[in-house]
């Protein structure tokens, strides 16, 4: 009796030793493969709603994720549309000119230099007809203008009459009384900033900031695996009924479409892109045009370019400047750019 | 009295089962997610239809696979608006609550749009 006793003894320390010994494993194995965790915060900034998700193995991500909203905070107050706003000011030095600071030179210069590529298909002096139609904000009356009050309005968008001095490239002028506005470039431009911002603190973070569908990549999803990206259906009747998936490890999408900012008068839809040279809502026969570019502010803007541009003469310029189109036509065929197949495969 | 008999084998066969189910499939596919603030508040399996609170100020319906918003405190209501969702990946947001409804996505399966 005492000797079985004692081999029970024996027998249950073995196994209880092999017990936890066997869930020391498991709960090592757990904690090993356990995959990161991402963080993801959504805030209304830059007139939309900005969503960061972030994963690091070496920082917090709130912390990530804080300083890039800090970043675009900053940047949504400096180039918002407002009389003390550094724009503001320089619509309102007009052709006497203003000094700038060296990140508005580098964005205003930016926003030039893509309308001199895109022979004014985008241009930041294109406020004023947005205002006249009342898509500059979303409590303004939507009217169509008169030929005349277009006619006076016109005259006044052109790129070209932002001046750089030449001895002096942070001093600016605005000829024949054009207005610059900012808003929707500095949109891409925060984008890219936050993301600079994060690839400093912590460069193996991954993840994506999201502004309104304007997108910047961090990093690989788990620092392996593309970010599936749906391309939105322009005539969709949710915002998750998608045309296409693009697959992005990196780099940046945007898209411009009819269907953000419209109003419908006797039958014919009159949206926010406007063609410069006619004053009107662009008619190229493009409903949406989504861009991959390396950059966000890039992608933003020659979206907005090959919205206006469409198929024809050809958004040929794109390739030459690092970026990719896949535009959705009026009856619904596609074009893509030749090589956009690559955001296409996983 | 032997410890390591018949059943006792079948017993830690699936404790360990049990043990290995739990290290590899932890990332059930089909889960919804809430944040608050970025931070998650709870997990609940897509496949339990029922009605659920978050704290007072939101509630969610969860039907056939489907996530909804049925209420909140919010201005706007624009997460009542959004109606369901069944796509994962795609969240409900509700900015003044700082909530956020989404569906886990799954490897495959679609990450955010551009629009």
């Amino acid at each position: 009796m005492r000797k079985t006793n004692r081999k029970n003894v024996k027998q249950i320390t073995f196994f209880a030793i092999l017990m936890f010994v066997a869930i020391g494993i498991f709960v090592f194995l757990y904690f090993k493969n356990k995959p990161i965790e991402y963080y993801s915060r959504t805030e209304y900034l830059l007139g939309t709603y900005v969503t960061i998700k972030v994963a690091s193995k070496d920082n917090s991500p709130t912390y990530l994720a804080d300083a890039a909203f800090r970043e675009i905070k900053r940047v949504d107050d400096k180039y918002s549309h407002t009389d003390d706003s550094i724009v503001g000011k320089i619509n309102k030095a007009g052709k006497e000119g203003l000094e700038i600071d060296e990140e508005t030179a580098f964005i205003l210069s930016s926003a030039k230099k893509i309308a001199e590529i895109t022979d004014g298909a985008f241009d930041p002096t294109i406020y004023p007809l947005t205002a006249l139609w009342g898509f500059d904000d979303i409590e303004s009356e939507k009217t169509i203008p008169s030929d005349t009050e277009i006619e006076d309005i016109i005259n006044k968008v052109n790129y070209e009459n932002i001046i750089f001095d030449e001895n002096n490239p942070s001093f600016v002028r605005l000829l024949n009384g054009s207005e610059i506005d900012l808003s929707g470039i500095a949109k891409g431009y925060a984008v890219d900033s936050a993301l600079a911002i994060i690839k400093s603190l912590d460069e193996k973070a991954t993840g994506y900031i999201d502004a309104g569908g304007d997108i910047g990549i961090i990093g690989p999803k788990y620092g392996e695996r593309p970010w599936i990206i749906g391309i939105r259906n322009p005539r969709g009747d949710s915002e998750l009924d998608v045309v296409e998936y693009i697959y992005l490890y990196d780099g940046s999408v945007a898209t411009s479409g009819d269907y953000e900012n419209y109003f419908i008068e006797n039958g014919i839809r009159y949206h926010h892109l406007f063609d410069s040279e006619t004053g009107f809502p662009s008619r190229s026969g493009v409903i949406s045009s989504t861009v991959v570019s390396s950059s966000t502010m890039m992608a933003d803007a020659f979206a907005t370019a090959a919205f206006v541009l469409g198929k024809k003469p050809g958004i040929t310029f794109l390739p030459r400047n690092g970026a990719l189109a896949f535009l959705v036509l009026e009856d619904f065929s596609w074009y893509k750019s030749p090589g956009f197949e690559v955001y296409q495969a996983q | 009295m032997k410890l390591f008999g018949k059943f006792d084998i079948i017993l830690y066969l699936i404790i360990f089962t049990l043990l290995f189910g739990l290290v590899f499939f932890r990332n059930n596919p089909g889960d919804i997610k809430v944040y608050i603030d970025g931070n998650l508040y709870m997990v609940i399996s897509l496949t339990k239809d029922d009605i659920y609170h978050v704290e007072d100020f939101l509630s969610f319906e969860v039907n056939n696979s489907k996530v909804r918003v049925i209420e909140s405190t919010c201005p706007d209501k624009l997460c009542v608006k959004t109606g369901w969702i069944n796509t994962p990946g795609i969240p409900i947001v509700c900015v003044p609550n700082k909530t956020m409804i989404i569906i886990e996505s799954k490897d495959s399966e679609m990450d955010l749009i551009t629009q």
